[in-house]
């Protein structure tokens, strides 16, 4: 048996070992990247192909993943004569990764659906160490048969793959996620902040509390690292603000309150202005304990 | 076996006492309303004793005096009134004994009897909990102690009776500001899942499902695990009850304000638990906040 075609597109931190996974499972698998030199470095290391723009690399497959930034990024390489619908070929299906708004999901997949291609919006969570241990949560919106078909592709990098709804689903998903951990970071970090201004050893405190009612997996893996300063790692402020932003559009068009989501968006929007981008998302700690 | 007194058989004291009783020691109890230290004694009196004392004085110095006096109740202002004057509880304790308060009060009040209990020969330590009624009908409560090692020594073996987990924090005090560190990380936590899941909802999710999804990742919490499906299902007439989160809430909020340390969050979830309580849900799990969010606007 041959395997199948398919193209990645979009080789950041989380795509580069999400198509390699895809390679291992025994994909024919081609690449784009912005950057070629990424996508050289990747086939060196996979013994896949690479294409010179997204419909090169769209050309001839079965499926398409993409996993690029936002939702510009993602209507760059999915629209226009370069992008991956003008290359898809028809009955084929696209799989897109990129945490973007429900409105692009349903847009581009207007898009897709005009040409005869499938279309499933499919963010994913576990950060990069989930991704390049094929160990991510993937959240998907689409129809039936179209899951159905893209599920196996997406075992390849994931350990729990969810339909959750019509197109858009699955990005609505991720945005409950977002908010979610928001409010709870935030939370956390003024505990933490309060516990060392309290006077107590912060460590045992987690060591204590982490066993009830304020148990979360932030408490239990960002906890101690925010109040030894340690953010130089992990999901980037810059990146939780851009998902928060998705959230706020969403809940002003669907009617729902979200209060402290919107204020701590604006927490992140001064940890960005003070410290940068890429300090981890428990850099919310640093307002408190900086003040 | 060590002679023990137990002050306050409210939802905690009551299943807190019995623990000691049946783990052998002789308990005399006290209560405000007399008729729960009646039902309690018929509970649980037993060869090792068990008894009720008419004020917590005479609880304190039953039988030669206790050895541990344990109180649990309501707020500083019912901490003051059981532990102070001729009647309390300090009246009636020997010196050289150890009085523990579970009470979840102010780290304020904690040092303050701390220094009263100190000029009287009496260690004191203050030790609230973790875990709810469940917990300590279980006999799994979290306490947070904070005191002296050499009386925490003491009663760590007689409050592992009822406790799963007792650490000592650091000196008088600590223990009411761990507390405060667990409600803070609460109170946002249950906030941010109210507005996750009232999002699910308009956005025409299948909420059960999200958290099924979601729960396995980051945004886990045991908030997200034990009451996120009673909050889709609008049920709140159980748990952790508004007007006790609030008081928390209070605690925690002016003792920031003496320590420095910024609330931001804590404080709005203070006030959409003021809002709670003007639906008529003080008595509500604390999870009802996403009843602000779900009602008809």
């Amino acid at each position: 048996m041959s395997s199948t075609k398919a193209a990645f597109v979009g080789l950041g931190n989380m795509g580069y070992p999400m198509a390699g996974h895809l390679a291992n499972a025994d994909f024919d698998v081609t690449v784009y990247n912005r950057t070629a030199a990424k996508a050289e470095a990747w086939v060196k290391e996979y013994a896949g192909a690479s294409a010179a723009t997204p419909a090169k690399a769209a050309a001839g497959c079965a499926i398409v993943m993409t996993c690029v930034g936002n939702d510009d990024d993602l209507r760059s390489i999915m629209l226009g004569d370069d992008g991956v619908i003008a290359g898809a070929e028809k009955s084929s299906l696209i799989i897109d990764h990129t945490t973007a708004s429900a409105i692009a999901a349903r847009e581009i997949a207007e898009a897709a659906g005009d040409k005869g291609v499938g279309f499933l919006d499919g963010p994913v969570s576990g950060g990069q160490e989930g991704a390049e241990k094929g160990q991510l949560t993937v959240m998907v919106g689409g129809s039936e048969d179209d899951f159905a078909t893209g599920e196996a592709a997406m075992q390849s990098f994931a350990k729990a793959v969810t339909h959750m709804g019509p197109v858009g689903s699955g990005q609505l998903t991720k945005m409950v996620n977002q908010i979610c951990c928001a409010s709870m970071i935030q939370a956390l970090a003024e505990g933490m902040n309060f516990a060392i201004k309290a006077g107590l050893d912060a460590h045992q405190v987690v060591d204590v509390i982490s066993k009830g009612a304020a148990q979360s997996w932030q408490m239990e893996n960002r906890g101690k690292t925010m109040v030894d300063g340690k953010f130089d790692f992990g999901f980037a402020c810059d990146w939780m603000r851009k998902d928060l932003d998705i959230c706020l559009d969403e809940a002003r068009a669907n009617g729902a309150q979200i209060p402290l989501t919107a204020l701590v968006e604006t927490f992140y929007a001064r940890v960005q202005a003070r410290d940068g981008d890429r300090l981890d998302n428990s850099a919310l700690y640093k307002l408190l304990s900086d003040a | 076996m060590t002679k023990a007194a137990f002050i306050g058989l409210g939802v905690m004291g009551y299943p807190m006492a019995g623990h000691l009783a049946q783990n052998g020691h002789d308990v005399t109890v006290y209560n405000r309303t007399a008729a729960k230290a009646e039902a309690w004694v018929k509970e649980y009196a037993g060869e090792h004793g068990g008894g009720a004392a008419d004020t917590p004085a005479k609880a304190a110095a039953n039988a030669g005096g206790a050895d541990i006096v344990f109180s649990c109740v309501g707020n500083d202002d019912d901490l003051r009134s059981v532990v102070y004057g001729d009647d309390g509880i300090l009246a009636g304790m020997k010196k050289g004994a150890i009085y523990c308060d579970h009470t979840t009060a102010s780290a304020t009040v904690a040092r303050e009897i701390g220094e009263a209990a100190a000029e009287l020969g009496i260690g004191f330590l203050d030790g609230p909990v973790s875990g709810g009624q469940a917990g300590a009908e279980n006999g799994a409560l979290t306490v947070m102690v904070g005191g002296d090692e050499k009386d925490f020594d003491v009663i760590k073996p007689v409050a592992d009776s009822y406790g799963k987990a007792v650490t000592l924090m650091g000196p008088v005090g600590a223990g009411q500001l761990t507390k405060a560190v667990n409600q803070i990380c609460i109170a946002g936590l249950v906030q941010g899942l109210s507005e996750g899941l009232a999002f699910a909802d308009k956005a025409g999710l299948d909420a059960n499902k999200v958290v099924e999804v979601i729960s396995k990742g980051a945004a886990q919490s045991w908030q997200m695990d034990n009451r996120a499906e009673t909050m889709i299902n609008d049920e709140f007439e159980f748990g952790f009850a508004v007007q006790w989160m609030r008081k928390d809430m209070g605690i925690a909020m002016a003792e920031a304000r003496s320590n420095g340390a910024l609330l931001p969050a804590t404080a709005l979830v203070d006030q959409l638990y003021g809002e709670v309580v003007a639906m008529g849900g003080s008595r509500w799990d604390t999870s009802s906040l996403i009843r602000l969010l779900t009602r008809e606007a």
